[in-house]
């Protein structure tokens, strides 16, 4: 096994591959009592066109398809619940879905070997029938309107929309009710077959363990399984253009206060891993400083009146794109949108402010270290994003320097921005 | 768990000592008995108070203060807590040994800027940081029913228990934030300092730092109080039958709340049994309501039941198809039956009972959660961890059935999901 310490964080990372493929990463802490295990497969809800195992013709499958199969995951031969087996421990497990991967988590603390292998056997095993597959659209459904009914999930879907505008990634991840009731028992093996395999597929488990143990617990369980051997897999490609699919969206719902999403497309074909690791970091200090809640913008639309709470500014990576959404509430949404496009034009960051910033980017990690749960989200966010697990985090905020931040903002165009508005039902005007 | 507790006159302090984590957590705990204006008059407070002090005066540049070192952090929170409302604020900081030299120092002397040194002058908070907050806490009033499920639950209390706190809006009164001022709110703070009863519990790695010493000079309080009294609301007066209340909003999905009120319970009842008998109606996916209504009839996707020990109350949440609301409640009515008449298996109890022991073992794996345990056991004489993990085991069948019949359902609530056309333009 691979032991590498992280640095300044007093704690250890274990890793090793397995025969079959499956990554495995441990990260012991002994200080708590609980443990907490995270069973990913890279396999999102993006993905609705690739050629099946075993199969040399691309295919195409409903959208919602990786979230009803997380769903379906925990069916058991009886026809009972595999959440119920961890519960009989008083462990707790639960899942989630999004448009790059699928995971399956527990933290308990007791009966530790039990649940690993209670978690590694309930997700290499499908169990499913045409019976408990239509039973199961009438819950997602439901799932699906929940969400329909949040002003941000609706955000969201519309932020996705106006930016891509071929990648199936432009979607809601629960897929529509038609795409829902749509779905087969046959593809939801089909897909399981083909992105279940441990190849394509990681196992992070954080909390008092003990690694060695732990790791001949794993390869005695897999031993006993049989895989088909490891494949590559084909993906449909898209030719997603670099421009917005939407310059705006309007639309209404049932709300109080106007919302809106500014969204910014930076197209990253071109980049390699190492430059999104130099680059991505240096942007985050862009948008952090310049409408994070210390910024003199927000202090500024709040004393005009235009915002009474802070922006939010998210950016996530996929894969050719990077997008960053900022998103906020207003009753003048024409101002907050002047306002963050004029601010969009002013990259200066003072050396002050550039030093706190990396002060406390150290002391987030330094707090995140006590917390077995982030820390294990953590590594699956890098192991997603990266590919490997970042163990020098420290010495790389460190190392980060202000020239550097001048020369990645002149290089990084920010140029494709848009917007989507949320207006209470029956209010036309801005 | 250990700690040290120390009689300041005022106040008291509790020292819990752990070197397991990196960072010392200091929570204040103030409590008054409840009364309505004061849940107007504390959130415009603190809101207030946090907008920056005298020697920071703006929010920004407190929080850049806190940045500077390394991210000290601080955050407050109000809530109802049986008779009591309480205030929450808590301070959480790095250990030096991950920092610098001085910044324990540096944080305490924080502590005392934010909490005990306010930007007041002539006896009031400033005019322009009144009206700002003003307007933050009446939008926060105008939008709360953004989160249906929160406002479904909220006008199902007001529909149960219309006199009583438990229904008072969490955001308090709109007449009331509209007027209030910077002098009033200047009073109310004299108020907090001298009125409020005061728990401050320290929990880190506090080897060679005498916290008591350091609190005493940090802290301008030394009015005596009277002892507060016993914090519990009990339930005294029960419906024959269930009152129905459905109101119609533009939604997807409609949302049932249901309220159930409890006879008052015994000590080992109401921390022991009912969590229990909650476990097994509607407290995860191992109960009956979510097996019932969810799985077998997939009539939603969320379904729980949660019980407050300090009200004594059971509510029944669920997010449905509105068409499907009478099947539902009689779906639930039916679970309730089964456990009344003890349609369930010694392992169901089991599996709740490690459940909760699982969740008490989880105390001592965070300062934030070793100081939520000594609070309650403060506030309401709760076990504390070790005992909490005997006391759990003891729960019988018995004990679930007798508390089952002092359950009694008083109010179905649903916020009816009704869809006009949706016109998207882009």
């Amino acid at each position: 096994m691979k032991k590498t310490k992280l640095e300044n964080l007093d704690l250890t990372l274990y890793e090793e591959t397995l025969e079959n493929g499956l990554q495995v990463k441990i990260l012991p802490n002994k200080n708590v009592n609980s443990q907490y295990a995270t069973f990913t497969t890279f396999y999102g809800s993006r993905i609705d066109e690739f050629v099946p195992r075993g199969s040399k013709k691309m295919v195409k499958v409903p959208h919602g398809i990786a979230h009803f199969l997380e769903h379906k995951m925990f069916g058991q031969p009886d026809g009972g619940d595999a959440i119920n087996l961890f519960s009989e421990r008083g462990a707790s497990a639960n899942a989630y879905t999004s448009f790059n991967r699928t995971v399956y988590q527990f933290s308990g603390n007791t009966c530790f070997a039990e649940n690993l292998t209670t978690l590694l056997d309930f997700v290499q095993e499908l169990y499913i029938t045409e019976e408990n597959v239509e039973r199961e659209k009438g819950i997602i459904i439901q799932e699906a309107k929940m969400y329909l009914d949040r002003p941000g999930s609706r955000l969201y879907y519309s932020l996705l929309d106006q930016v891509f505008s071929k990648d199936p990634v432009r979607y809601p991840g629960i897929g529509s009710v038609d795409d829902i009731k749509a779905i087969t028992v046959e593809e939801l093996k089909m897909c399981y077959e083909t992105f279940y395999h441990p190849s394509n597929m990681m196992l992070v488990i954080s909390g008092n363990v003990d690694p060695e143990e732990t790791l001949n617990l794993i390869k005695e369980n897999q031993k006993k399984k049989q895989f088909g051997p490891k494949q590559e897999i084909k993906l449909q490609t898209y030719q997603e253009p670099k421009h917005l699919h939407k310059k705006k969206i309007v639309f209404h719902m049932n709300v109080e206060i106007p919302k809106i999403s500014y969204n910014i497309k930076v197209d990253m074909r071109q980049w390699n891993e190492q430059d999104k690791m130099n680059r991505l970091p240096y942007l985050s200090f862009f948008f952090d400083i310049h409408f994070g809640t210390r910024s003199t913008l927000v202090e500024k639309l709040k004393k005009e009146g235009i915002i009474t709470s802070s922006l939010g500014v998210m950016m996530t990576d996929y894969g050719d794109y990077l997008v960053i959404a900022i998103d906020g509430e207003s009753e003048k949404p024409n101002d907050l949108l002047n306002a963050i496009e004029k601010e969009m034009k002013n990259t200066k960051i003072t050396d002050e402010d550039f030093e706190r910033y990396k002060k406390i980017l150290i002391s987030n990690r330094i707090y995140q270290s006590d917390d077995i749960y982030m820390m294990n989200d953590r590594i699956v966010w890098q192991m997603t994003e990266y590919h490997r697990v970042l163990t020098d985090e420290v010495s790389r905020i460190r190392s980060f320097r202000l020239e550097e931040y001048q020369k990645v903002m002149k290089e990084i165009s920010l140029k494709e921005s848009g917007y989507v508005l949320l207006l209470p039902t029956e209010r036309q005007e801005l | 768990m250990n700690y040290t507790s120390y009689d300041m006159g005022a106040y008291q302090v509790y020292v819990i000592p752990t070197d397991r984590f990196k960072r010392t957590v200091i929570e204040f705990d103030f409590k008054k008995k409840i009364e309505k204006e004061d849940i107007s008059y504390l959130n415009f407070l603190m809101a207030v108070l946090l907008e920056g002090c005298k020697k920071y005066p703006t929010r920004r540049t407190m929080e850049l203060a806190s940045d500077d070192l390394y991210g000290m952090e601080w955050s407050y929170r109000t809530l109802k807590s049986g008779k009591y409302l309480c205030l929450k604020m808590s301070f959480v900081f790095l250990d030096e040994k991950y920092t610098e030299e001085g910044m324990l120092q540096k944080s305490l002397e924080m502590i005392h800027d934010i909490l005990f040194d306010p930007d007041v002058k002539d006896g009031a908070f400033p005019e322009e940081k009144v009206e700002f907050v003003r307007s933050v806490l009446l939008e926060n009033l105008r939008t709360f029913w953004e989160n249906q499920t929160a406002y479904a639950n909220l006008r199902m209390l007001e529909e149960m228990m219309p006199d009583s706190s438990i229904s008072y809006h969490p955001y308090g009164e709109k007449e009331l934030l509209e007027k209030i001022n910077g002098k009033d709110l200047y009073q109310y703070y004299q108020k907090l300092l001298k009125s409020f009863l005061l728990n401050i519990v320290v929990c880190g790695n506090v080897a060679g730092i005498s916290y008591p010493d350091i609190l005493r000079k940090l802290i301008p309080i030394n009015t005596l109080k009277h002892p507060g009294e016993d914090p519990m609301i009990e339930q005294t007066k029960f419906r024959k039958r269930s009152k129905t209340i459905v109101e119609t909003k533009e939604f997807n999905q409609s949302k049932l709340v249901i309220g159930c009120k409890v006879e008052p319970l015994t000590s080992f009842e109401y921390q022991y049994v009912m969590p229990i008998y909650n476990y097994l109606l509607g407290g995860g996916s191992d109960s009956i309501l979510f097996r019932t209504v969810r799985e077998k009839h997939s009539l939603c996707y969320t379904i729980q039941s949660n019980y407050q020990s300090a009200v004594g109350i059971l509510k029944i949440f669920a997010g449905i198809e509105k068409a499907d609301f009478k099947k539902a409640v009689k779906l639930i009515k039916d679970s309730m039956k089964k456990i009344e008449k003890g349609n369930f298996t010694e392992e169901q109890i089991q599996n709740g009972i490690l459940t909760y022991t699982s969740a008490y073992l989880e105390i001592t794996d965070s300062p934030e959660n070793m100081i939520a345990s000594l609070i309650n056991h403060l506030n309401f004489h709760t076990d504390l961890r070790d005992e909490k993990l005997e006391n759990i085991k003891k729960v019988t069948k018995e004990d679930i059935l007798k508390v089952a019949k002092k359950v009694h359902m008083d109010t179905i609530y649903l916020l009816e999901g009704e869809m006009k056309n949706e016109e998207d333009e882009a």
